[in-house]
């Protein structure tokens, strides 16, 4: 079957559209002069050492994980209990208790951030890292809901019930069949959750207290100046995200056997 | 009856409602001591909701099960000591084939060793020696359910329960593993409570059997008793595939009965229940019972019905002939050895009255 002319080289346009500004800022990110532009004048490694050598940055990279470590791990413990009792239970009101709880991922970002800022106001919560989070956990809960529900909908209760035929109480049915086997997908949604967070701008924009995120240091450094270790600090973030999108891929893999 | 052989499973009125529907009503059944007992029944007959209330997993509404005369009724499935083997596969798909066999006895911490050799034990037992390292995704729908069932054996349960566990396996896996099951119950010498839809597999695998319908007993007895005796035409029509006539009674006389069926009428024995002239009653002959051949003849104290063949099925084990009678039809089974008769030939029914059943019509008020 003959193609039709001229589709190879739209795809090939696209994809350079897409991936170009990319290798830009991940070859600048070596080059060994101050430029952003071409030409590229040599390879060196001094833009990450001017990243790992301000306080700045380490300060905003421990700020971040602080943020991303709290909301994964309360967002898994929630979200788990949450799917477990939503697909296993069909109660009054299971329905609207479950768009309720998806709801904020149809929210602007804005308005989540407008919202708790306005929240925090009049609460007179002082703002900080921990409002952050907590604007992290309404904003990423929905998504590892759907991750791991969908794992419990089609999961196989009756294994659960030859579990305490042969003598495992609930707990241990839960800790010995039950666990292992949503783990995979408890892990996937970590990773969607802890990638979701790590590069959040509009809720952290919002309820941001003294200590600034990565990803607004990023943004205030570039909106100050011309630095190309915003290059290093962005390269060194899309390598992150390239492992958590592969180990995703990995572990979805494994759920679908 | 010995002493340990009386009443091990005791159930006590039992009864069970779902949703205003009773699955199982007022149920009392004593099961002995290494028995093999079969519920057999049509889906929805409650013999599954009995199955899990002895497992633990439904608790009776009203009415009280006793193992070993202690009353477990409120106790959980999981501090029950009897396992079950389910219909569809239920091994962990996490753990290999030792783990998943393993499971229960390491939750009662078991000694590593004994559990080693249980397990291997067990395997041997189900004829799968050496599949310990086996994953449970590589297993035949069969071998699943033979580690299935060493998953249960190996905690030497009181009461083994099987919930339909062949029915989603081939023909001919399942008769083999109906004989592996009888044999592992004469080895075990343990209880066994079976439940299934499948009036052959009851009949070649239990001691006693127990028809049940819309919650209820129909009939409890050995095979051969539920074969030869049958309490209702559902019964009797449930186990095997007879022809029933419906009649009524004609003449009774010092321990025989005629019955009129049409404009015929035939000798019959003496139904269990006492009847009158002109009580309506049902007279069941089986295929089986039911002797062919050609032409027209007949044999003094036979029963004899003259028709043509209507058509032949070969069925390998049996052919099955279907007679026209003019104004009824009968089926007719004989050995595939037998010389076989065409369509349009004339032949003559017989059958010895002591053969054939008379039972009261299916009653309106039997659910």
């Amino acid at each position: 079957m003959r193609r039709p002319s001229g589709l190879g080289l739209y795809t090939v346009l696209l994809f350079l559209f897409l991936f170009a500004p990319i290798a830009v800022v991940v070859l600048f990110s070596f080059n060994k002069t101050a430029g952003l532009t071409f030409p590229f004048h040599g390879w060196s490694l001094r833009w990450y050492r001017a990243v790992f050598s301000s306080s700045t940055y380490r300060d905003a990279i421990v700020a971040s994980l602080r943020v991303a470590v709290v909301t994964v791990v309360v967002v898994v413990v929630v979200g788990t209990l949450a799917g477990i009792g939503l697909t296993r239970h069909a109660f009054r009101g299971s329905g609207v208790v479950r768009a309720l709880l998806l709801f904020p991922a149809a929210l602007p970002g804005l308005f989540v951030g407008i919202a708790l800022l306005s929240f925090f106001v009049q609460t007179k919560v002082t703002l900080s890292l921990w409002t952050v989070t907590v604007g992290h956990l309404v904003y990423v809960l929905p998504y590892f809901f759907l991750v791991v529900a969908s794992r419990l909908q089609r999961f196989d209760y009756l294994l659960e019930e030859a579990a305490r035929d042969l003598g495992a109480g609930p707990w241990t049915t839960f800790r010995r069949v039950t666990l292992p086997l949503i783990a995979p997908s408890l892990i996937a949604g970590a990773l969607v959750v802890f990638s979701l967070s790590w590069d959040e701008v509009f809720i952290t924009f919002f309820t941001i207290g003294a200590q600034n995120t990565l990803p607004l240091v990023i943004y205030s450094t570039v909106k100050q100046s011309v630095d190309p270790s915003v290059n290093a600090i962005s390269t060194l973030l899309l390598a992150g995200s390239l492992v958590f999108i592969f180990s995703v891929r990995r572990l979805v893999v494994d759920l679908q056997q | 009856m010995t002493e340990a052989r009386r009443s091990y499973l005791h159930i006590d009125a039992a009864t069970k409602v779902f949703a205003g529907a009773a699955a199982v009503r007022d149920f009392t059944l004593d099961i002995a001591d290494g028995e093999f007992v079969s519920l057999l029944g049509p889906s929805g007959c409650g013999k599954t909701t009995l199955l899990r209330m002895i497992a633990g997993f439904e608790f009776p509404d009203s009415g009280r099960i006793l193992l070993e005369g202690r009353d477990i009724t409120a106790v959980p499935a999981h501090k029950r000591p009897v396992n079950m083997v389910f219909q569809r596969v239920t091994l962990f798909p996490h753990l290999n084939v030792f783990e998943n066999i393993a499971f229960g006895l390491q939750l009662k911490r078991v000694s590593k060793e004994e559990v080693k050799r249980r397990v291997g034990d067990a395997l041997d037992l189900v004829r799968l020696p050496g599949f310990g390292e086996r994953a449970v995704g590589t297993l035949s729908g069969g071998q699943a359910q033979r580690v299935a069932l060493a998953r249960a054996i190996v905690n030497r349960p009181k009461v083994l329960l099987f919930d339909e566990p062949l029915s989603a396996l081939d023909l001919q896996i399942r008769r083999e593993l109906q004989v592996e099951l009888k044999d592992i119950h004469r080895e075990l010498e343990s209880t066994f409570v079976y439940v299934t839809h499948d009036q052959e597999e009851a009949m070649t695998m239990s001691d006693r059997i127990v028809v049940m319908r819309g919650g209820l007993i129909l009939q409890v007895g050995d095979p051969i008793e539920v074969y030869r005796s049958p309490a209702s035409l559902f019964v009797a029509s449930f186990v095997g595939n007879p022809n029933v006539w419906p009649g009524t009674v004609a003449a009774v006389e010092n321990g025989s009965v005629s019955v009129a069926v049409g404009e015929r009428s035939f000798a019959a024995p003496t139904p269990p229940a006492p009847v009158r002239v002109g009580d309506p009653v049902a007279l069941v002959l089986r295929a089986e019972a039911l002797t062919l051949s050609p032409g027209s003849s007949a044999s003094p104290g036979l029963c004899a019905a003259h028709g043509t063949v209507a058509d032949v099925r070969f069925a390998g084990t049996v052919v099955s002939y279907r007679v026209d009678l003019g104004d009824r039809q009968l089926t007719v089974s004989r050995p595939p050895q037998s010389e076989i008769l065409h369509e349009g030939e004339p032949v003559t029914v017989t059958w010895s009255p002591r053969d054939s059943i008379l039972l009261p019509p299916e009653d309106e008020r039997t659910p």
